[in-house]
């Protein structure tokens, strides 16, 4: 263990040295707050996934987001711009079934997943949203929390007037059916009802391979329609929201998988709309996809 | 430096450099294009995509032979590349640039971009004032 944080020690100092020195192009030039902001005009305010990180540093210490009063029960405001990735120490082994559908994920082509339903702008459903996002807001109301999306412009119901989740609900959803309480400081959110096309996640940020040094986009994290997720989340301060995802779903996964992570508050920031456009997409696909990942001619992606 | 503490430490930077990676960040991998290899030219534009889910760059080089090489370019999101700076009138058809990319590894002229420069060596973008992200947010 000492080893390793010597090693890491001076894995940091090599970086620093290198960044220094000035010597990778990628990091040389550093942009920070000579970045312009991208507002629209005066009065508005950029996207969450606009900002680079100085921006996004000196906004929250204009806002004191450390220090502010906050009251525990609010949870509203524009969270983040990336999602909280799934926690893979935590990845429980998968039923025979699971399996089955893990492999089905499989990629046909190499760099990206030729299977994931993103490359036809199919719906990333929930909690994929909670994975993937480019920013979230949470909005309070009389009976009910609304939960917008930057990407896909979308969002989704929170009932808090008392409702019970349906046992059998007559059509199944992508973002499911979800039903939020609180329980002392804890927003805690149940949700079921989903349609088993959606992912919870696919490989990129993920997926590390150690020995290759590349993120890899192979399978997709599944889940059955019989799936419940969930979440609890709690302010730690104003400018931090705790949030964890449990999704339980036995056919798949022979335990709950629990990922935690933190959400910053972003209040210089409002949610954009980031729609996956199909005929943009099918542009895309056949300019920048096609050619690099090896796919013949007029390979379908996204199935 | 011991060596062998040299020999873990290497690893540990590229996991690093490779934490900075706009990949983090994209939808999808960039495992096609050679992130090792750093490669610029000088080019004219012949389209600038400015949309999802990925803003691309198409631009002709000439070769030491005359031939033209025409290139495509990947970048982030429209989103992401605002917080580079980058707006949809940023560049357009005829502007002469220099691209530094990382190259596709089966050398078609295909790649990530990680710098523009104007012809005359004003800086447009260099890649990723996004940075690092923590693991968990």
């Amino acid at each position: 263990m000492q080893k390793f944080a010597v090693a890491t020690a001076a894995a940091m100092a090599a970086l620093v040295g290198l960044l220094l020195a000035g010597a990778p192009l990628a990091l040389a030039q550093a942009s920070g707050l000579d970045v312009p902001l991208s507002i629209p005009g005066p009065g508005w305010k950029t996207c969450p996934r606009c900002e680079n990180l100085s921006h996004i540093a000196d906004d929250r210490k204009k806002a004191n987001v450390d220090t502010r009063q906050f009251d525990a029960h609010d949870i509203s405001g524009v969270w983040g711009d990336n999602g909280i990735r799934l926690d893979l120490d935590t990845l429980p082994p998968f039923t025979p079934y699971g399996k089955k559908l893990f492999d089905a994920t499989k990629s046909t082509v190499r760099g990206i997943n030729s299977k994931d339903p993103i490359n036809i702008c199919d719906p990333l459903g929930y909690p994929r949203l909670f994975t993937y996002n480019y920013g979230i807001e949470f909005i309070q109301l009389p009976g009910r929390t609304l939960e917008f999306f930057d990407y896909g412009h979308t969002w989704r119901t929170i009932w808090t007037d008392g409702r019970k989740l349906p046992a059998d609900p007559p059509v199944t959803r992508y973002l499911g059916y979800a039903v939020g309480r609180w329980e002392g400081d804890t927003f805690v959110i149940e949700s079921t009802g989903f349609d088993e096309r959606s992912w919870l996640a696919d490989g990129v940020g993920v997926a590390y391979n150690k020995t290759k040094g590349e993120f890899e986009d192979i399978h997709g994290f599944p889940h059955s329609g019989d799936m419940k997720v969930v979440e609890n989340y709690k302010r730690l301060d104003y400018g931090k929201l705790q949030s964890t995802l449990t999704i339980i779903d036995p056919k798949v996964y022979t335990k709950p998988w629990v990922t935690s992570g933190v959400a910053t508050l972003r209040p210089n920031a409002e949610l954009s709309e980031y729609f996956c456009v199909p005929s943009e997409q099918i542009a895309f696909n056949a300019k920048a996809i096609v050619p690099t990942t090896g796919a013949p001619k007029g390979t379908t992606l996204g199935h | 430096m011991s060596q062998r503490m040299f020999r873990t430490a290497v690893p540990l930077v590229i996991i690093l450099f490779a934490a900075l990676s706009p990949a983090v960040r994209a939808h999808h991998s960039n495992a096609n294009y050679d992130a090792k290899v750093e490669k610029s030219m000088k080019g004219t534009v012949v389209d600038y995509d400015w949309g999802n889910p990925h803003v691309l760059v198409i631009w002709d080089v000439k070769d030491p032979g005359g031939k033209t090489i025409r290139w495509t370019g990947d970048l982030a999101s429209v989103e992401s590349e605002q917080a580079d700076g980058l707006t949809r009138h940023t560049l357009k058809p005829g502007d002469e640039v220099i691209m530094t990319v990382h190259p596709a590894k089966d050398g078609t002229p295909y790649a990530n971009i990680i710098q523009i420069r104007r012809g005359d060596g004003t800086m447009i973008l260099a890649v990723r004032s996004q940075g690092p992200k923590p693991a968990k947010q």
